[in-house]
C-alpha cells in the first residue's frame, strides 16, 4: 500500500469480522488498464469548505470526508481511488475520467462485507478464522462462489457521481 | 483434476449490481485483461439492448412501437425473447416477460415514457416472433427482460471469454453465476441469514441462479412486496424464501428461478425438461438450520455428467 490512499482503510475499524471479502485489481493494474502507457502523477486532494458545499450541491450527496486519492494522467484526464461504506459493505473502487470530462471506466478494487452477529454456518465461518482485514484473500483459497449473494451497486454509483462533481471543480 | 486457481479477478458495477469475473489461463496477464474486457463489453451490450430504463434499448423500442407493427431487434434480444417464449410455454405461463405493468405499479420499475397503456389481458402470447429478428405485439404489452437478461449477459460474458481461448472462469453477476471448465465450489446464500451459506457442490460447466425475497429487501421495506409476480393472479409471490436453479446455461437458470418461485415444486418436471435442477430454501427462520442435503452435490454433478470433477 502506498501512502496516498492509506486512509482508505480507516473505516474498516467499524467492522467486526468480515463475512465476505474479495480483492480484485491493484491500483497500479487499474491505472494501466484505463490509461495504458501513460504516466500518472499522484496529487492528493483535500476539499476546502467551499468546494465541499459545491460538490454536495451539484451531486446531491453528502461528502463524508475531505481527502481524496487522485492522480493526474499525462495526456490529460484523472484517476480517482475512493471507498464507499454501505450498511454491510465497504467497497474500494477506481474511477478513470477522460480528458474531455467523460467517465472512462469504473473498476472495483476491493469488496468487504460484514453482517456482524452470529455466524451460523461453521464451515462458512471457518474460512475467516485467523484472517484479518489486511490479509489478501484469493478465489478458491479463501472465498466461495455464492449464488444469491445479490449486491447492490447503488453506493458505488453514488460514489462515482460524487467524484464526478469533484472532478468538475478540478482544472482541465 | 488439474489445479486451476484464478489468476485474474475483476469486478465492475454493471446491471445494477457487481459483475465479478475470475479467469485463469496459461497466458500473459495482459491477455487475461483483454479477454475480461471483451467479456465486460458483452455485458454492457446486453444491458444497452435489454434495459427497461434506457429509452434507446430494444426493449423500450418494442414497448413503444411493436403493437403498431413489426420492430427489428438485435439478434441477441431476439434470442432472449425466443428462450423466454419456450420457458413461458413449457411452464404454462409461470414465466412471463409481460408482467412489467405490475412491477411499474409497485414501483420496482419506472413508468416508461411514450408507451401505450398495456392491455391488462396481455400475456407472453401477445408477442409474435417473426423472421429477420422482427417482433410484433398483437396487443399493447410492456415487456421487461429483468427475469432473464442477467442470465443471458452472464452467458454472453462466458462466450466472450471462450472466444478469447479462456475456458477456466467464474462469472458472477449479482449472485447468478456460471462456472467454466474448471470445477469450483459453489454456495447458496441463506435467504434469512445473509451471513451464512450452504455449500451445494463443486461444479463445472454449469450455471447457478438464485432469486429470493431478500434480494429486494430494500424495495420490500418500502412496499411490503418483492418483485416476483405470479402471472396467474398478478400478485407478488408470497413466502418466497429463495429459489436456486442449477442448469446448463445462465439464461435458462435465471428464468427458471421465477418458474419455481411461482409454481413451487410442481414445476420440477419443467425444470428437469431444461436439463436443470432446483433447490428451495425457506423464507421463515427455520427452527433448525437446514443441513446441506448430502446427496445434492453428487446428484447434480452426475446429472450433468461431471461426477468425475467432484
Amino acid at each position: 500500500m502506498n501512502t496516498p490512499y492509506a486512509w482508505l482503510w480507516l473505516p474498516v475499524a467499524a467492522f467486526t469480522a468480515p463475512a465476505y471479502a474479495t480483492t480484485y485489481l491493484t491500483v497500479e493494474q487499474a491505472q494501466q488498464l484505463m490509461f495504458p502507457g501513460q504516466a500518472l502523477t499522484a496529487m492528493p486532494l483535500r476539499l476546502d469548505d467551499a468546494q465541499r458545499l459545491t460538490v454536495e450541491r451539484t451531486s446531491g450527496l453528502a461528502v463524508p470526508h475531505l481527502d481524496f486519492a487522485l492522480w493526474r494522467v499525462g495526456s490529460g484526464g484523472y484517476f480517482f481511488v475512493d471507498a464507499v461504506l454501505g450498511k454491510h459493505e465497504l467497497i474500494t473502487y477506481a474511477l478513470g475520467v477522460n480528458p474531455d470530462g467523460t467517465i472512462k471506466d469504473v473498476e472495483i478494487l476491493d469488496y468487504r462485507e460484514s453482517y456482524g452477529g452470529e455466524i451460523r454456518n461453521a464451515s462458512w465461518r471457518q474460512q475467516f478464522v485467523h484472517k484479518s482485514v489486511a490479509d489478501p484473500l484469493k478465489l478458491d483459497q479463501d472465498i466461495r462462489n455464492i449464488s444469491g449473494a445479490t449486491l447492490s451497486s447503488r453506493h458505488v454509483t453514488e460514489g462515482v457521481r460524487r467524484l464526478m462533481a469533484i472532478h468538475a471543480t478540478l482544472p482541465r | 483434476m488439474r489445479p486451476c486457481h484464478a489468476s485474474l479477478r475483476r469486478s465492475k458495477p454493471l446491471l445494477g449490481t457487481f459483475v465479478d469475473i475470475a479467469a485463469s489461463a496459461a497466458v500473459p496477464s495482459e491477455a487475461l485483461l483483454r479477454a475480461t474486457e471483451a467479456a465486460y463489453d458483452a455485458v454492457r451490450d446486453i444491458h444497452a439492448l435489454m434495459s427497461f430504463h434506457e429509452p434507446d434499448s430494444d426493449v423500450s423500442r418494442l414497448n413503444r412501437e411493436a403493437h403498431a407493427g413489426p420492430v427489428t431487434v438485435d439478434a441477441r434480444t431476439f434470442a432472449v425473447l425466443e428462450r423466454a417464449e419456450r420457458i413461458s410455454r413449457a411452464s404454462g405461463g409461470a414465466f412471463d416477460v409481460t408482467v412489467a405493468p405490475h412491477l411499474v405499479a409497485w414501483g420496482f420499475l419506472p413508468s416508461p415514457a411514450n408507451v401505450p397503456l398495456a392491455d391488462p389481458k396481455g400475456s407472453f402470447e401477445a408477442i409474435e416472433l417473426l423472421d429477420g429478428h422482427r417482433v410484433r405485439f398483437r396487443v399493447p404489452v410492456w415487456i421487461d427482460l429483468g427475469g432473464i437478461a442477467k442470465g443471458y449477459a452472464i452467458d454472453a460474458a462466458c462466450a466472450a471469454l471462450r472466444h478469447q481461448g479462456i475456458t477456466d472462469y467464474v462469472v458472477n453477476a449479482g449472485g447468478d453465476l456460471a462456472v467454466g471448465a474448471c470445477p469450483a465450489p459453489v454456495h447458496v446464500r441463506d435467504p434469512r441469514h445473509p451471513q451464512a451459506s450452504l455449500p451445494i457442490g463443486t461444479l463445472a460447466n454449469v450455471a447457478v441462479a438464485t432469486s429470493g425475497a431478500y434480494f429486494a429487501a430494500r424495495a420490500a421495506e418500502a412496499t411490503g412486496r418483492h418483485p416476483i409476480v405470479d402471472p396467474a393472479d398478478s400478485g407478488p409471490v408470497q413466502n418466497l424464501g429463495s429459489v436456486t436453479v442449477i442448469g446448463p446455461d445462465a439464461t435458462t437458470a435465471d428464468a427458471l428461478t421465477k418458474v419455481v418461485a411461482v409454481a413451487g415444486d410442481a414445476s420440477d418436471s419443467v425444470v428437469r425438461a431444461f436439463g436443470a435442477r432446483h433447490l428451495r430454501l425457506p423464507g421463515e427462520a427455520p427452527a433448525v438450520y437446514p443441513p446441506c442435503p448430502a446427496d445434492v452435490p453428487t446428484g447434480w454433478s452426475t446429472a450433468f455428467g461431471r461426477a468425475d470433477h467432484a
